[in-house]
């Protein structure tokens, strides 16, 4: 109850506190930079349909990969950071209690080149080549034209100086038609007076334009030999918005990555797509780690001096199948997508949120 | 999105983040939940920013979604969902920290005192200046719905905790208040602290109440 001397609310003072109490609250500073930067790694993904399209495309001739020429990797971190942002431990628990594992790379210079000590090159290449075993040894697609996709997304980036910082951490249900290309998309709320045709648009199901993502037909039709895919993947990523200080071998690293996490990729396929990445100069491989679930992983990772990130793919070795990808940016930004469930169906399921 | 589009997305978010922002706060009645909905709703923006034409209008109308979608996702998942601590320090202006911070938390509590529609009204119609017709739009409810919430919402507020405190120990009169909530200028972010300032706010407010009426862009959830 109010206090006997105290003026009673009302619209006037109540619109006055709403306002006093938010005026000092303001995003936190590069936010558009960072939302921009995460909508490119979508569109990262998304571009693996070109790659698909493409793929049979006549003037992809075998033998023409080229490693790029062998120069000093470039570490996994900057450097140097500026003293106002000290780097940010990466917030992974389960990983960070591992004990330390040695990290295995690539060549610089691809197989069979100079650079990385040769025990840790054999060690690259083994953990690659039991991938790829061991994705060509998987279950075949599962029957069902729908995958249903339970995700789990954490971005964390800094907040400049000694603030906390900025958290994005959320689940979401995502289904992949697999015989349009189309994403699935769910609404859960009436919007009205915003149609263009004037109509009401009411809770359900929205299907999404097709071709957003690859179909299963063309992940089949896409070539399994190494050099093959490798032109595949590099002529794509040619044709894609790179970033101007990218490499050939950055370019083939993100799109093979990029596809490894499309989750109806056959055995075949994602078999030759680990070892177009072992064939990628410094590809580095760590065996016996665990994903930010605790499930155990390889993690493969290469460091793209071009977007100064380091894209991070984290495989189950026991089928060859994707985890979680990741980004570890300069001064401890960080962001990871999980699958938490991949199932298929033969119907679009119910709203997840009813 | 092109180079272009994203210096016109960088551009808009300085000018409209900060509003999106207190907007999300208050329709959550958290800031840390706020800042999820609100960074959210930008990604969401951003997915489609190449078809937005206006985005102000459609980025209200996602945020709605969002928060409404966040919290059914919640109910369903809180094992998945961990959400940062609300805080309070490393805000640049400290000359609106000492009264923000003690009228929030109270003001906050007393918001989540009320049904989820209830204070989507109560935060539409006093904070973001929207008409009955208005909120009647985007919430779904009829325009007689959108009184009726408001008036049980404000009732429910006056007996809330600390309320009667909030008025008594600030002057929470527009006249004195820094008013301008839309209005602050996107490039200090701070607000004007004038009355005058604050009907700049007012009219900020009604041209992008206005613009809402020409909204065409069709919400979906991702």
């Amino acid at each position: 109850m109010p206090e006997p001397d105290a003026p009673e609310l009302d619209e006037r003072n109540l619109r006055s506190l709403l306002i006093l109490a938010s005026r000092d609250v303001a995003l936190a500073p590069g936010t558009a930079q960072r939302v921009i930067r995460r909508q490119r790694r979508r569109q990262a993904r998304v571009r693996v349909a070109g790659v698909a399209g493409t793929a049979a495309a006549a003037g992809l001739a075998a033998g023409i990969l080229v490693p790029a020429a062998g120069g000093p990797r470039p570490p996994a971190r900057p450097a140097a950071l500026p003293a106002a942002q000290p780097p940010t431990a990466r917030p992974s628990p389960a990983r960070d209690s591992l004990p330390p594992h040695p990290t295995a790379s690539s060549s610089p210079a691809g197989l069979g080149g100079a650079g990385a000590p040769a025990t840790e090159l054999a060690t690259a290449q083994r953990a690659l080549a039991h991938l790829s075993e061991a994705a060509a040894a998987s279950a075949p697609r599962p029957g069902g034209r729908y995958v249903i996709l339970a995700e789990h997304a954490v971005t964390i980036e800094p907040n400049g100086g000694s603030n906390p910082p900025v958290k994005y951490i959320g689940g979401t249900t995502n289904v992949i038609d697999t015989q349009t290309g189309a994403d699935v998309e769910y609404q859960d709320i009436t919007v009205t007076g915003g149609d263009p045709d004037g109509d009401d648009v009411p809770p359900r199901v929205l299907t999404g334009p097709a071709g957003t993502t690859p179909t299963s037909a063309q992940l089949d039709a896409m070539p399994t030999a190494a050099a093959a895919l490798r032109a595949a993947l590099l002529a794509q990523g040619k044709k894609d918005d790179q970033s101007a200080g990218q490499t050939a071998d950055d370019l083939v690293f993100e799109e093979a990555t990029q596809l490894l996490w499309q989750p109806h990729v056959g055995p075949a396929l994602r078999a030759a797509l680990y070892r177009v990445l072992a064939a990628t100069p410094g590809v580095d491989v760590r065996t016996g780690v665990r994903d930010s679930s605790g499930r155990p992983a390889t993690e493969i990772s290469r460091f793209d001096a071009g977007i100064d990130e380091t894209p991070e793919t984290f495989e189950d070795p026991a089928t060859g199948t994707t985890l979680e990808s990741a980004w570890d940016g300069p001064y401890g930004t960080f962001s990871e997508d999980l699958y938490q469930s991949v199932r298929f169906a033969g119907v679009i399921p119910p709203d997840p949120y009813k | 999105m092109d180079r272009k589009q994203e210096r016109a997305f960088e551009e808009f978010v300085a000018g409209s983040g900060d509003a999106l922002l207190r907007l999300a706060m208050l329709l959550t009645s958290d800031r840390g939940l706020g800042e999820d909905a609100c960074q959210e709703t930008l990604h969401r923006l951003a997915a489609r920013w190449s078809k937005v034409t206006n985005p102000d209008a459609y980025a209200r109308r996602i945020l709605h979604n969002v928060v409404i979608d966040q919290a059914r996702a919640r109910e369903r998942r809180p094992a998945q969902v961990e959400l940062e601590q609300a805080r309070d320090d490393g805000d640049p202006r400290a000359q609106d920290r000492v009264a923000a911070v003690e009228v929030r938390p109270v003001l906050l509590a007393a918001l989540r005192a009320l049904a989820p529609q209830q204070r989507a009204v109560v935060v539409l119609r006093y904070f973001d200046d929207r008409s009955e017709s208005e909120i009647a739009d985007l919430l779904g409810i009829a325009p007689g719905t959108v009184k009726a919430t408001a008036s049980r919402a404000m009732a429910l507020l006056r007996q809330q905790p600390g309320i009667s405190g909030l008025l008594t120990a600030t002057d929470p009169d527009p006249a004195t208040d820094p008013g301008p909530v839309l209005g602050a200028s996107p490039a200090t972010g701070t607000s004007p602290v004038t009355a005058a300032g604050a009907a700049a706010g007012l009219n900020a407010a009604t041209d992008t109440s206005a613009v809402l009426d020409t909204d065409k862009e069709r919400v979906r959830h991702a």
